[in-house]
């Protein structure tokens, strides 16, 4: 650790240097250079030519100040290298400011074609921390030799030693790793999606396994680089199975369902499931398969229900969305008085049904006479939708509907009636007396 | 905006430091002085031999330092290939070095109008720390573009077990040639030109051209031919190969640097002799001597300067001069107010007198040399491979070097 606070004092010494403060006072020029240009030509506010027919010049009009910095930083940057011979650390700090800036127009990009929560995510989680580890990094080698700081030794137990670039790795790789493969995993989603004209939960699936595989991927690759021991990997190994055995059974076995679930296909981000709960059964849709829990959306309460990946692994599961077709069938029960004709109720009920937005015509709704009860004839009618979340709105929909039509065609929904009839008197009665 | 307000901050506040900070300040952020030294680690060199003056220039870092408490010291090495690199990448950005330790073959005029290093102002007594033949060699236009550290002179290294003595002349080497002993020799210029010493030529542009020069080249090339002729005599390319050769046993006899004593010693045990260059039809060997030397930074505060020829000063002093003589025991002093004790250290005796015959490139040589290098090389070598006859290439050799001294390369 000595030696990297010796690198350190190193850098601080070499920041006081009077050629490197002039570089710094030339881009202070610069800065202030800028702030007069900016206070005059008011870029931001301004109303740009031909802003109305491209609207994407809107969404870069917020980078519009940083641009014209990022011109009077270059100009005075290549000025200074023209005239003295001595500006790369001006000119370093001006391109790495020119990566800033080109960052944040990527995310403008990345906004038109994928979902902003995802692009805000990646810019807050992945590209500012990466600008600042690589800014900081590459400062450091404008002074010092990167190489060495980077091979020095930082931590030892036994014979065995930890690089400072190795403890980056560890540290900061990692957590690149399983941060920002998200976006990249969106985007070959998002491509295979086009080339295998996969579905919605198809999509989101291959999403996930493929960040699962770019973060295991980039998390071996950052242990071969650091060299780990394959025996003390095999040590841990073998530690950690004895505590998989305890303690993080449960963990590990969440785990790896939800692994297997998104490999087999069987849930996935999107999908809706029947959920059996005290009140009778809802459905849900998934939001996302996590490492350890399936997050589900309910819509009749609006409630986000996190099950550990284990229960859908143990337990049969009705979903809607399976291999099949995504399209749910629901059906009203209705009863009519016996004096209708069944071929007039059904040939109303299946009009009524049709005249529903959310049911589908294809396959077409079918009015069944289902049994002779006491009171009334009950028929079903049955339907398709398109979305599963939409059975109990639809099943409404589909009741008002059928009320209207019967009320409307005359034709009664019988309550239970029960006729009593009064005995005959016998006689010697004291009526007949 | 607020990223763009503290940057506005720090550049506001470093613009402050630079224009109020006095122009000898050197580190604002620590209350002493700090210099960054620059080592080239010569590839031709032997490692062992740089290991032991790295440590002892590490040493004597400490030891400067324990006197100088204020004084910080960044020393690193670097291999001749990068270093250059490295001293246009930290030039560039303001950092250049305030003082490198170059190898002997470093052309500092191309240095010096590049604005990598600045010659430094040296008085009557520091002058004295030097021996005044060394300095003349260092310096350019009357100023001195750097100082020189130790003296490597050559040899000839054999092993004893196979050859009792290094031959004593040219002639002697072709004789034991035929005699079935083993020999290598350096197809590089500083290997033609110790061979070409012998014959009291020199490949380096002269003020005075002697006429009778001519037929002593032609005399060294087919010293050259013949000795290319004997299958136990071998040139090769680089002094790695000399090394690998005598230590293996290929070579009983080897031209050979005072540095790499160590590592020959390391294998060879008391086997090993070591002698001085064996001398020509024109007297002795006249190879060309290795010398490390100080150059100093051109981006220097005037406090970094003064530190910097300090440390300079202080290498070069008695006591550390002495020391390093005698604890490496691979190098001569170049203060001249040393006193070896050369009948106790015998090694060090054959040494004094290999460099006393030994000539030194002056920095306009060296300027001229390092332009011309391939072509004369490559002259040499179409004489060794059979391709031109001595009688052909000498005349080509001799024009060319009269051609570029009347262009202007040398002194």
């Amino acid at each position: 650790m000595n030696e990297i606070a010796q690198l350190f004092q190193d850098l601080l010494a070499d920041l006081g240097r009077i050629e490197v403060l002039r570089q710094f006072a030339a881009l202070a020029l610069a800065l202030g250079a800028w702030r007069f240009l900016k206070a005059r030509l008011k870029l931001e506010n301004r109303r740009w030519p031909q802003e109305a027919r491209w609207p994407w010049l809107a969404q870069v009009k917020p980078l519009a100040n940083e641009t014209l910095l990022w011109f009077c930083l270059a100009a005075v940057s290549s000025w200074l290298v023209t005239a003295t011979g001595v500006g790369d650390l001006a000119r370093f700090l001006t391109r790495f400011f020119a990566l800033c800036l080109l960052s944040r127009f990527g995310l403008v990009v990345l906004r038109f074609y994928l979902p902003s929560k995802v692009v805000k995510e990646t810019d807050l989680r992945v590209i500012r921390p990466l600008l600042i580890l690589v800014g900081a990094l590459q400062l450091y080698s404008q002074f010092a030799d990167l190489n060495q700081l980077w091979s020095t030794q930082v931590l030892h137990w036994g014979n065995d030693h930890l690089t400072f670039g190795a403890l980056i790795m560890l540290v900061f790789g990692t957590y690149f790793v399983t941060a920002g493969a998200e976006l990249p995993a969106l985007v070959a989603a998002e491509v295979m999606r086009r080339a295998f004209e996969l579905n919605g939960p198809n999509h989101r699936a291959s999403a996930l396994v493929i960040r699962y595989g770019l973060a295991a991927f980039g998390l071996v690759l950052i242990l071969a680089y650091v060299g780990v021991n394959p025996t003390l990997l095999a040590a841990v190994g073998g530690g950690l199975s004895v505590g998989l055995g305890f303690g993080l059974k449960e963990v590990f076995s969440n785990f790896v369902s939800g692994l297997w679930l998104l490999l087999e296909g069987a849930i996935r981000p999107g999908d809706v499931l029947l959920l059996e709960s005290g009140k009778g059964e809802d459905p849900c849709e998934v939001l996302e398969l996590g490492m350890r829990a399936t997050t589900l959306w309910r819509d009749r309460d609006n409630v986000e229900l996190v099950v550990p990946n284990q229960t859908f692994f143990t337990q049969a599961m009705v979903t809607y969305s399976g291999l099949r077709d995504r399209r749910r069938r629901g059906q009203v029960l209705i009863g009519a008085a016996y004096r209708h004709p069944p071929e007039t109720v059904i040939a109303l009920l299946e009009a009524t049904a049709l005249t529903i937005t959310r049911v589908l015509h294809q396959p077409a709704p079918k009015g069944l006479l289902l049994r002779y009860d006491d009171s009334a004839i009950t028929y079903a009618i049955r339907y398709w939708i398109e979305n599963p979340m939409d059975g109990v709105g639809v099943a409404s929909e589909v009741g008002i509907a059928v009320w209207n039509a019967f009320h409307r065609e005359g034709i009664e929904i019988p309550f239970p009636q029960r006729v009593l009839h009064g005995a005959p008197s016998l006689p010697g009665s004291a009526d007949s007396q | 905006m607020g990223q763009s307000r503290l940057l506005a901050m720090v550049l506001a506040l470093s613009g402050l430091l630079s224009a109020c900070g006095p122009s000898g300040t050197s580190g604002l952020f620590s209350t002493g002085t700090t210099i960054t030294v620059l080592v080239e680690l010569s590839t031709k060199a032997d490692p062992l031999e740089q290991a032991k003056v790295e440590a002892m220039l590490q040493k004597q870092i400490k030891e400067f330092k324990r006197l100088n408490p204020q004084a910080n010291i960044r020393f690193r090495g670097l291999p001749s290939d990068r270093l250059e690199q490295e001293v246009i990448y930290r030039t560039k950005r303001g950092l250049g070095p305030d003082l490198m330790l170059l190898a002997s073959n470093r052309d500092l005029i191309n240095l010096r109008q590049e604005g990598y290093i600045s010659p430094v102002a040296l008085s009557s007594q520091e002058q004295n720390s030097f021996k005044a033949t060394y300095l003349k060699h260092l310096r350019q236009g009357g100023q001195q573009l750097a100082v020189p550290l130790l003296v490597f002179p050559p040899l000839a290294c054999f092993d004893r077990r196979r050859l009792p003595q290094s031959p004593q002349t040219l002639a002697a080497i072709i004789r034991l040639g035929q005699q079935g002993h083993s020999f290598g020799l350096n197809s590089s210029f500083e290997g033609l030109d110790e061979v070409m010493g012998s014959f009291g030529v020199t490949l380096l542009p002269e003020k005075e051209n002697r006429p009778s020069q001519q037929e002593r080249m032609l005399k060294a090339l087919q010293w050259y031919r013949e000795a290319n002729l004997q299958p136990d005599i071998s040139f090769v390319e680089s002094d790695e190969e000399l090394r690998q050769g005598l230590q293996a046993g290929r070579f009983e006899w080897i031209p050979c640097s005072s540095g790499w004593i160590p590592t020959l010693q390391r294998a060879l045990g008391a086997n090993l002799g070591i002698a001085v260059l064996p001398a020509g039809p024109e007297g002795v060997a006249k190879p060309l001597l290795r010398m490390p030397m100080w150059a100093f930074g051109a981006q220097s505060s005037p406090r970094q300067r003064q530190l910097a020829k300090r440390f300079a000063m202080f290498t070069g002093n008695v006591v550390n001069q002495r020391s390093m003589a005698l604890k490496l025991g691979t190098v001569l002093p170049v203060n001249p107010t040393i006193a070896l004790p050369l009948k106790a250290y015998p090694n060090l005796a054959v040494m004094d007198a290999a460099s006393r015959n030994a000539t030194m490139t002056t920095v306009e040589q060296r300027h001229f040399l390092l332009q011309n290098e391939n072509k004369l090389e490559s002259l040499i070598a179409e004489v060794l491979a059979g391709v031109q006859s001595p009688n052909a290439v000498a005349p080509k050799i001799q024009s060319q070097l009269n051609a570029m001294t009347s262009m202007g390369s040398q002194p």
